[in-house]
């Protein structure tokens, strides 16, 4: 029977991990990007981290959670972006980061997509089909599908932020359109 | 219409409930924004308030005593300026995974129950290598038997479940309660301290997440899970890579020994009790900011420890139902 040392098994003496800690605290508090710079990205995207995370989800607890976190790396982040796309594309990233993390977390709860669509206030009826028609699609087409259909992004683009090829995004995106052919009956002119 | 405007046309719609503001982002942590129903804690409570134990873990363990094989979790995407490997991805296949380290909340490697649930554990990372299992859509197996409370999806997987229990001598969950709000019992745990969601199975293992104001830290959210001895319960808890963790064993205020781990995101508080285990998952870390001069240290997490009576803890097999 092993038994447990009284003392940090890490460091091995208390106060040397505070001090640690407290450099870790200093490093955070001068780590923040700039205000205003926050509140204009915050404004522009937050609504997508949420869409994003929801897509990922399809729970609107753990969207709006996810929503809080990344909005939080944000806010933390040091570095300037270069543009209002990188800010983009970083978002989308730390997004699906954040959600892969904690997908298997056994202590997510589950909601049904009947209930998941019914939480949702769509204007028509036709509306709440369509979405939880495009929810029932595996994650990774849905995720797709958003950045395609929502965020206008191209293929490549797609592809670089998913860390995947250009053939495996049109892959999935023909999968979905496909998947949802009965729903959208117009013709695309999207070029999938 | 065009595909891509009917598309946007609904998902224009979707927005979150509430926008993220920076003061509340710098008091993020301390209170994050539970939209979780207030649960009742009666059954809870039931517990707390029952018969007195004395604590006991004369030879506590250390965190590595409670890991799991080895899960793996989707592989996450790189981001370019941290200038790390990125795994090439070539096809439609899944992206290849990353071992996360999996711990136990059901005892010590040398009980039963953490026998049967790393066996378990690792029947379920070879079982369905290919994810074929994540298309069954909302499909459940055998609704109207205990499979439903584990993740149990075939034939195949409920004869491994009974061969396990039956291997440890174990029983399965029959039935499991959610636990409905009912303020008038908070008290029971103190004004500082609320309760949220929670369940509770039919042998008086149960979960619930919380609140509790901490000097100094503000609202800090933590998950409570009681494993009680006897039955198996199909639960484990990712903590990512066990490396990050200090940890230290630390006798509160009631006179229970616990185990204290410490890492960057989260920290844990482990009580190994006479016939249950108790593992309270609290979601601050040593890079939690606060407003406070310094992090989530070791102090505050004793101080989190202190706050729970875990003397009066036990299973409802000693309540008159």
């Amino acid at each position: 029977m092993i038994k447990h040392s009284n003392n940090f098994s890490q460091s091995g003496d208390k106060s040397f991990l505070k001090n640690v800690l407290k450099v870790k605290a200093f490093r955070t508090e001068v780590r923040s990007v700039d205000k205003t710079v926050f509140r204009a990205l915050s404004e522009t995207y937050q609504s997508m981290v949420y869409r994003i995370a929801l897509n990922f989800f399809r729970n609107i607890q753990d969207a709006e959670d996810a929503t809080q976190e990344v909005m939080l790396k944000l806010y933390l982040r040091a570095e300037p972006f270069d543009s209002q796309n990188h800010a983009r594309n970083w978002l989308i990233r730390v997004t699906l980061n954040y959600c892969r993390s904690i997908w298997r977390n056994p202590w997510r709860q589950h909601i049904s997509l009947e209930e998941l669509t019914a939480a949702i206030p769509f204007s028509k009826p036709e509306d709440s089909a369509l979405f939880q028609t495009v929810m029932e699609l595996p994650e990774k087409h849905r995720t797709a599908l958003y950045l395609f259909y929502y965020e206008d992004m191209s293929v490549r683009e797609i592809a670089e932020v998913l860390k995947l090829s250009e053939t495996a995004v049109t892959s999935r995106l023909s999968r979905a359109r496909k998947a949802l052919k009965d729903e959208l009956t117009e013709v695309p002119s999207d070029g999938i | 219409m065009e595909y891509k405007e009917r598309y946007k046309e609904v998902f224009s719609q979707i927005h979150p409930m509430k926008n993220f503001d920076q003061e509340e982002l710098y008091m993020k942590k301390s209170y994050k924004n539970i939209t979780k129903k207030w649960v009742g804690i009666a059954v809870v409570a039931a517990l707390l308030v029952s018969f007195c134990l004395t604590a006991y873990a004369a030879n506590l363990f250390g965190l590595r005593d409670l890991l799991l094989p080895q899960s793996y979790e989707a592989a996450q995407i790189v981001e370019p300026e941290k200038e790390q490997p990125v795994t090439p991805v070539e096809s439609e296949k899944e992206q290849p995974s990353q071992p996360v380290d999996m711990i136990s909340l059901v005892g010590f490697s040398n009980t039963p129950e953490a026998k049967a649930a790393a066996e378990w554990q690792a029947f379920l990372n070879t079982y369905d290598v290919d994810a074929a299992l994540e298309n069954i859509g909302n499909n459940v197996f055998a609704p109207e038997t205990s499979y439903i409370h584990y993740r149990v999806y075939n034939q195949e997987m409920a004869d491994k479940l009974d061969q396990l229990v039956t291997k440890y001598g174990l029983k399965l969950h029959t039935s499991m309660l959610t636990l409905t709000p009912d303020e008038q019992h908070t008290e029971l745990i103190g004004s500082e301290n609320r309760a949220f969601s929670g369940y509770m199975y039919e042998d008086g293992t149960f979960k619930f997440d919380g609140i509790l104001e901490l000097a100094g830290c503000g609202n800090l959210e933590y998950q409570f899970q009681c494993c009680v001895r006897g039955s198996f319960t199909d639960i484990a808890l990712n903590i990512n890579d066990i490396g990050d963790y200090a940890e230290w064993s630390y006798t509160t205020k009631d006179g229970t020994p616990a185990l204290l781990a410490l890492s960057p995101y989260k920290s844990l508080i482990i009580v190994d009790l006479p016939d249950s285990f108790v593992t309270v998952n609290v979601l601050a870390g040593a890079e939690t900011p606060f407003e406070k001069a310094h992090s989530f240290d070791a102090d505050d997490l004793e101080h989190f420890a202190d706050s729970f009576d875990f003397s009066v803890l036990t299973s409802t097999k000693s309540v008159n139902h």
